[in-house]
């Protein structure tokens, strides 16, 4: 699998960059000669969304800018949306939001809420159409061509051109790319919203089987963020609930969420980031690189049915790694280590894991691995897929556990594992919203928003339909009062039935997805119409339910 | 008993010619060995009797870049033509050499025509290599690196032989000039360029031979 990076946002960027070094020599007045190509590791390929201009063109100096043909590049979708033009008022006027604004205003909501505008409302796709042609969103987005299919959906400029500048690089344009992988920190702004559209668009080209994985780091607990990520710690924690519950909840989504907790990285190196984002890389390596075994190479639909096959949302990967020198039998030892506290990117369960995807670098037996990997986890052996590739310097693996949690219990009470992890941050943020309600709706102090270029944040002021839309989506028709809130639907609810799953021992511990803004929804009433009206994911999630059963029952065989 | 520091320079010569030998030889041995054993490696990993060479090749080579390619092959011509000079140019070790076409060798363009010449000949070579089956591309010259993982250092350091190199012909030229004169200075860092550089171009079989090890 040839994979198409795509980095989202500051932390995504940057681990970006590692990926994307050139494996060729840096002369140019060479490479006009020899015509020289840019050349990453493992062939692949990627790019950098990124909200904040000032930091993508003067602060860093790795990616070059796509619109004046630089690669490795960097492309801000806003950038689509002129300043004051139409579209930007009229979201603004009739809204509050401002397109332009997303990746300074630290929470997942904002830009889910901006997609689903431009998804949602006629007024606006008809603005959209009339003033922002396809060629011109095209133009923008670099000089891909949108299929008919993808335009079938409503014209978003943002959405759409940014994954006009994606699909370049992938095998579903002109690219050579036959996979994504999202690198996005759960915990910042800019970044997850972008996910869901995007698949959106390779879902609805008919690829249903093109594989999409999103690499999230989870931020880290305590203070030591804050600066870094121009968000405190509840913030934080919200953001990231938010954007994990988005990808989690979406039928026909992403094949996988590769999960990696920061607080377990930056342990290891000291709070250094830039050497957590090396590690990141060189830990991805057994996946990313070149270099298969002769006749191994695994189609990469194969590699997307195996990951979400039989399940009706995305899975959750726990990523395992272990690097030891070249030895005879080297496979137990790197098992052994990658099943170690050592080994762990984020707290899991193994013997708990329904799939394992073993990536391996080196000179390494499969059937051993199998057999090893069934000693020590009880995952059956037809559920372990060893991918092979002859390494150098050391042998390494990758261990991919798939949904390691659940059946347990006791197993929130327990340091090191998902549910404790999960349920810490579900409580954060939850405390968040109870303490920070007016934050929600951006009406807080603002203190922490829009000092990434050094100017003041011109503040958000939602008007009152987006607020209502707001409320809704976070405290359901109950709304607040001084007895709590979520008692009954919306997200804060959502993420206390999660927490009792997670305490119960229950998988998945997200079950349905929530929108902010509903097609011609206006009233109470038709939101909660909306709600029971079937969508293309519950359509979805009802076929993979039926298909779920059939196998159990033995009446057709599973992937 | 006195150390004679003559007879012990005049020795250096030889047994640096030896050692550049060696150096070249084993590389040459090492690498068909490296791949040859990853090659049964790959059948034994796979329960297979036999994986075609052709496919094993295929999915060994990785690109390196072509500012790195050219810069490679320009850096073993540079050693053909490098160790032309110091060996043929003048008589050093050999009993014969360039200089007896005396009226060649003594015309103004005389020694780039030779260094031209060994060029032209290093770049045919290749080519011939180029051109064998895919089955034997472990002996394709110009695909050498491919094999390998080469660090970015690495590349430099490989790129920089071609200036260590041209300095090592320059310094043989001189030689040249200066006979039937001597200058065993001249004559020994020549030389000790050739090696070092020698030893880098093909210190990624090095490396990997002694990593295989393992």
């Amino acid at each position: 699998m040839r994979l198409c990076i795509v980095g989202i946002g500051g932390a995504g960027g940057k681990i970006t960059q590692e990926f994307l070094g050139n494996e060729d020599l840096d002369f140019r007045l060479l490479s006009r000669i020899t015509d020289a190509q840019y050349i990453s590791p493992g062939m692949i390929q990627g790019i950098w969304l990124e909200a904040d201009k000032n930091d993508a063109k003067n602060i860093q100096h790795f990616f070059g800018d796509l619109n004046e043909g630089c690669y490795p590049c960097f492309y801000i979708p806003h950038d689509v949306v002129a300043d004051g033009c139409e579209v930007h008022r009229i979201v603004r006027e009739k809204y509050g939001y401002d397109v332009k604004k997303q990746g300074f205003v630290r929470d997942a909501q904002y830009l889910k809420a901006i997609f689903e505008i431009f998804d949602t409302d006629k007024e606006i796709q008809v603005i959209v159409a009339k003033t922002m042609n396809k060629e011109m969103i095209e133009s923008v987005g670099g000089n891909g061509a949108n299929s008919s299919a993808s335009f079938s959906q409503a014209p978003n400029p943002i959405f759409d051109s940014a994954w006009n500048v994606i699909r370049n690089f992938t095998t579903l344009g002109d690219g050579e790319c036959d996979g994504i992988l999202f690198v996005v920190s759960f915990g910042g702004g800019t970044g997850t919203g972008f996910i869901n559209p995007i698949i959106n668009h390779i879902r609805n080209e008919g690829k249903a089987d093109y594989p999409v994985f999103a690499l999230g780091i989870l931020t880290e607990l305590g203070d030591y963020a804050d600066k870094a990520q121009f968000s405190k710690e509840g913030r934080r924690n919200l953001a990231a609930i938010s954007a994990i519950y988005d990808l989690l909840t979406k039928g026909s989504g992403a094949n996988g969420v590769i999960i990696i907790d920061n607080q377990i990285l930056l342990d290891r190196f000291g709070n250094d980031y830039p050497s957590a984002n090396r590690f990141i890389h060189k830990m991805m390596q057994p996946m990313v690189a070149a270099r298969d075994y002769p006749d191994e190479i695994p189609p990469s639909q194969a590699i997307a049915q195996h990951s979400s096959g039989g399940l009706s949302r995305p899975p959750i990967f726990v990523p395992l790694f272990a690097s030891l020198p070249r030895s005879t039998n080297p496979e137990e030892a790197l098992i052994k280590k990658a099943l170690s506290e050592e080994g762990k990117l984020f707290g899991c369960s193994p013997e708990q894991a329904d799939f394992a995807f073993v990536f391996c670098r080196g000179f390494i037996d499969s059937d051993k691995i199998r057999e090893i990997l069934t000693r020590e986890t009880s995952i059956p052996p037809e559920r372990i897929w060893p991918m092979r590739k002859m390494g150098e310097g050391n042998n390494e693996i990758l261990i991919l556990l798939r949904n390691p949690y659940g059946c347990d219990p006791k197993a929130y009470q327990k340091e090191g594992t998902l549910e404790n992890r999960f349920c810490k941050v579900i409580t954060m943020a939850l405390q968040y919203i109870s303490q920070h309600p007016e934050d929600l709706f951006y009406e807080g102090k603002q203190e922490e928003k829009g000092k990434k270029d050094g100017k003041p944040a011109e503040q958000v002021r939602l008007t009152e339909a987006s607020k209502e839309a707001l409320k809704m989506f976070f405290f359901g028709p109950d709304g607040m009062d001084k007895d709590g809130f979520g008692k009954t639907s919306g997200f804060a609810f959502e993420l206390k039935e999660a927490r009792r799953r997670l305490r119960d021992g229950e998988k998945p511990f997200f079950h349905n997805p929530l929108r902010i803004f509903y097609k011609e929804a206006k009233t109470e009433d038709d939101f909660k119409s909306k709600i029971h009206e079937p969508d293309k994911d519950d359509i979805a999630r009802a076929v993979d339910k039926r298909i779920r059963e059939l196998i159990e029952q033995g009446l057709i065989k599973g992937p | 008993m006195p150390i004679d520091i003559s007879t012990v320079m005049n020795s250096l010569f030889p047994a640096g010619t030896l050692l550049l030998a060696l150096l070249l030889i084993f590389a040459a041995i090492l690498h068909v060995n490296n791949l040859n054993r990853v090659h049964k490696l790959m059948a034994v990993l796979q329960h297979k009797k036999e994986v075609s060479k052709a496919i094993f090749y295929k999915e060994m080579t990785i690109s390196q870049g072509s500012n790195f390619t050219a810069l490679a092959l320009a850096a073993w011509i540079m050693l053909f033509v490098a160790v032309a000079y110091l060996y043929l140019l003048v008589p050093t070790i050999l009993p014969f050499s360039y200089m007896d076409i005396a009226e060649l060798a003594s015309s103004i363009m005389g020694f780039a025509i030779f260094g031209i010449l060994v060029a032209c000949l290093a770049g045919v070579i290749y080519l011939f290599l180029d051109k064998l089956p895919q089955d034997h591309r472990d002996l394709r010259l110009m695909e050498l690196y491919s094999f390998y993982s080469i660090s970015k250092n690495m590349k430099k350091m490989i790129s920089i032989t071609v200036i260590a190199l041209c300095i090592s012909v320059l310094l043989s030229a001189y030689i040249g000039t200066i006979f039937p004169a001597h200058s065993q200075p001249a004559e020994l860092l020549s030389l000790v360029l050739l090696v070092v550089s020698a030893g880098v171009l093909v210190m990624p079989i090095y490396k990997e031979a002694w990593e295989a090890r393992r």
